[in-house]
């Protein structure tokens, strides 16, 4: 990455930028009189806000400049991360989920699975989260870092301290609303900074026929001179060439174990929509997000393919760079100061918003989850408002630690993150078997969930690498697939979690049906109330039309770009 | 629900998410202010730097965009001010503890 030519009209942009983000926590303090105001919004935003902020906590620049680095890697492949990969788990959050946990009122997901399973389910689960969360949010402010050094060329430790203040700020005194209005600030930002990006690299290479031309001719790799343009391409069993694997593991690992495992047990995730202000917001929470999910790979996946066309042997060995430096090189490339300061605005914003959602659901994890339910039980109100202050400032003075170590032990810090990806698929198999099946026992679940974990570690450490399936050629010579090992591996969870579950429930004791009231599909909650009271739903505010039209775009676009 | 969150919540002040503020207001002044801010900036760029982007006149069409977008979010404030917060009854009681 080289530098960029930022001038006083770009600092002028940020400057104002950055001065709003502050000045959104200010004004979200006068709307905290609660511990619940300040951890999930007081349950009061409207579904836009709600639904744009969901797309926007995993819009961080991390995602930004990954999915970018996919597309000059992999080609157009990489949509399954979002058509097959995001929308459809994201509808089923929306339609299948969100009655039962925003119903049920519970204030985070591991509560979820503790009044659905038990105590030990309960504690695996949020002590997971929280530590999955700070070091995510350690390894945002490091990769924050290192951009702002190569971009703009503030030594390190500079940008850590500064990013990190930055969103101490705005999230101990705007709570979860601070959070949210941000990152829902942010992703207008970040579309106004990528999209001249795609619009002049588009123009620059002469267009889409233009783009397919220059890539064949430029790229490095048999991969992309094979397979750029064409999704389902060489995804045959048996014999695969795309670079993402075989359908079985792009559709059964990618498409439902990952997917569903992120999208509808991730709390970063779930927790914007509980913050809605009703059941019927919650719904259309994550379905208004899908809808930027399906278009957002033009604005990641087409910058990485501009720039296999454009950049010189991108990303092969020896040429000084690596695919992580496709939006920032095209922003070098293409944009003039002015546009430029938008763009990086946007991608500076997009740290944040990162390290933001996930300190953001951290605090509310630890608070009601940790503090009230083990440690100290009932204190007023107002003692959790405090004690979620104070977690605030401890997950990103941790959160700060842990970039410190990133920068010393990268690699460390890849296999612990690796690690934690291993609970969602799990989880996700876990509670589907809960919601459908009351006889579902709590160590059921409990058990259920530890035999997928250990599953997809021995798959991703033990098997993967040493079958030789999993390898380019099929044969062990050939380099091993990563993304299709985890694909096997989180997949293999799925089926184990969801065996393991099932013969334990039939061995253990279940819960009795009066404690799994609003909990388990058929035993609704008769004190719930109609959520949708008082709620005149407009024609345009069905979920089940949100949802449907949602994945028939994909299903249109997937055929278009087969 | 367990009982341990019911004296948390009968103490619980009465919430003020009702005092945050609009958003669209936000959303809406900072694009309009970056809207003409870039195309103000965007007369004085050189042709060296618009044939950089591919001869995209690109500050102009940002800002214009930006301006755009800017103030079809203030129409948006204007056209449906935010609602006072619904005398809900069912909304406050489902507070958990309540069951």
């Amino acid at each position: 990455m080289t530098r960029l030519d930022v001038n006083f009209f770009d600092y002028g942009i940020l400057f104002v930028y950055f001065a709003l983000v502050v000045a959104i926590g200010l004004l979200a303090r006068r709307a905290i009189a609660t511990s619940e105001d300040f951890l999930l919004s007081g349950r009061s935003l409207p579904a836009w806000v709600t639904g744009l902020a969901f797309i926007s906590a995993n819009l961080g620049a991390i995602e930004i400049l990954g999915m970018a680095a996919n597309g000059a890697q992999y080609g157009i492949s990489t949509v399954h991360f979002y058509w097959i990969g995001a929308v459809p788990a994201m509808v089923f959050l929306g339609l299948v989920m969100m009655p039962f946990y925003y119903g049920s009122r519970v204030r985070s997901v591991p509560e979820f699975t503790r009044r659905r399973f038990n105590k030990q389910s309960h504690l695996l689960n949020g002590i997971a989260f929280s530590l999955s969360s700070v070091l995510s949010a350690g390894v945002n402010l490091y990769a924050l870092a290192l951009v702002i050094q190569a971009l703009v060329g503030w030594p390190k430790w500079l940008a850590i301290v500064v990013a990190a203040g930055f969103v101490l700020a705005y999230i101990t005194l705007g709570g979860l609303s601070g959070a949210i209005y941000n990152e829902v600030l942010q992703f207008f930002v970040i579309i106004a900074g990528l999209i001249p990006l795609l619009i002049i690299g588009l123009k620059g290479v002469g267009g889409w026929s233009g783009l397919k031309e220059k890539v064949a001719a430029n790229a490095t790799t048999p991969t992309m001179q094979q397979h750029a343009f064409s999704t389902w391409g060489g995804t045959g069993i048996g014999h695969w060439t795309n670079p993402l694997g075989d359908w079985l593991g792009i559709v059964m690992g990618l498409g439902f174990a990952l997917s569903f495992g992120y999208w509808t047990t991730n709390f970063t995730e779930v927790q914007r929509a509980l913050s809605a202000k009703n059941l019927s917001a919650a719904e259309r929470t994550p379905l208004i997000g899908a809808f930027p999910k399906i278009f957002i790979p033009a604005l990641t996946i087409i910058p990485g393919l501009i720039a296999i066309a454009v950049i010189p042997k991108f990303g092969a060995e020896g040429s000084g760079t690596t695919y992580n430096d496709a939006i920032p090189l095209l922003m070098k490339t293409y944009l003039p100061n002015g546009a430029l300061g938008i763009a990086l605005a946007g991608l500076l914003a997009a740290f944040m918003a990162g390290m933001a959602a996930n300190v953001s659901s951290f605090n509310t994890v630890f608070t009601y989850d940790i503090w009230q339910t083990y440690i100290k039980k009932n204190f007023p109100d107002h003692y959790y408002l405090n004690v979620g202050r104070l977690v605030t400032v401890a997950g990103i003075v941790i959160g700060i630690g842990t970039a410190f170590i990133a920068s010393q032990f990268s690699n460390i810090m890849n296999y612990i993150q690796t690690l934690f990806s291993f609970f969602n698929a799990p989880l996700f198999i876990v509670f589907i078997i809960g919601l459908v099946w009351k006889r579902t026992s709590p160590w059921g679940g409990f058990y259920g969930q530890l035999a997928g974990i250990i599953s997809a570690v021995v798959f991703q450490y033990f098997i993967g690498p040493n079958w030789s399936y999993m390898h380019a050629g099929q044969t062990m010579s050939g380099e091993a697939n990563a993304q299709m090992i985890n694909f096997y591996g989180a997949f293999s969870a799925i089926v184990v979690g969801a065996i393991v579950t099932v013969v334990v429930s039939l061995v253990t004791k279940p819960k009795p049906t009066s404690e799994l009231v609003g909990l388990v599909y058929g035993i609704p909650d008769p004190d719930a109330g109609d959520p949708h009271e008082g709620h005149v739903r407009k024609w345009y505010e069905s979920p089940k039309l949100l949802g449907f039209t949602a994945l028939g775009i994909v299903v249109v676009l997937s055929i278009i770009f087969i | 629900m367990s009982s341990k969150q019911t004296v948390g919540s009968t103490d619980t002040p009465k919430s003020a998410a009702s005092k945050l503020f609009d958003l669209r207001l936000l959303i809406g002044g900072l694009f309009t202010f970056y809207g003409v801010v870039l195309t103000i900036y965007s007369f004085f760029d050189s042709p060296a730097e618009i044939a950089k982007a591919a001869n995209i006149h690109i500050n102009l069409w940002l800002g214009i965009g930006m301006l755009i977008l800017g103030l079809l979010f203030l129409l948006w404030t204007r056209l449906g001010p935010l609602t006072p917060p619904e005398a809900n009854p069912t909304d406050r009681s489902q507070a958990p503890g309540h069951h």
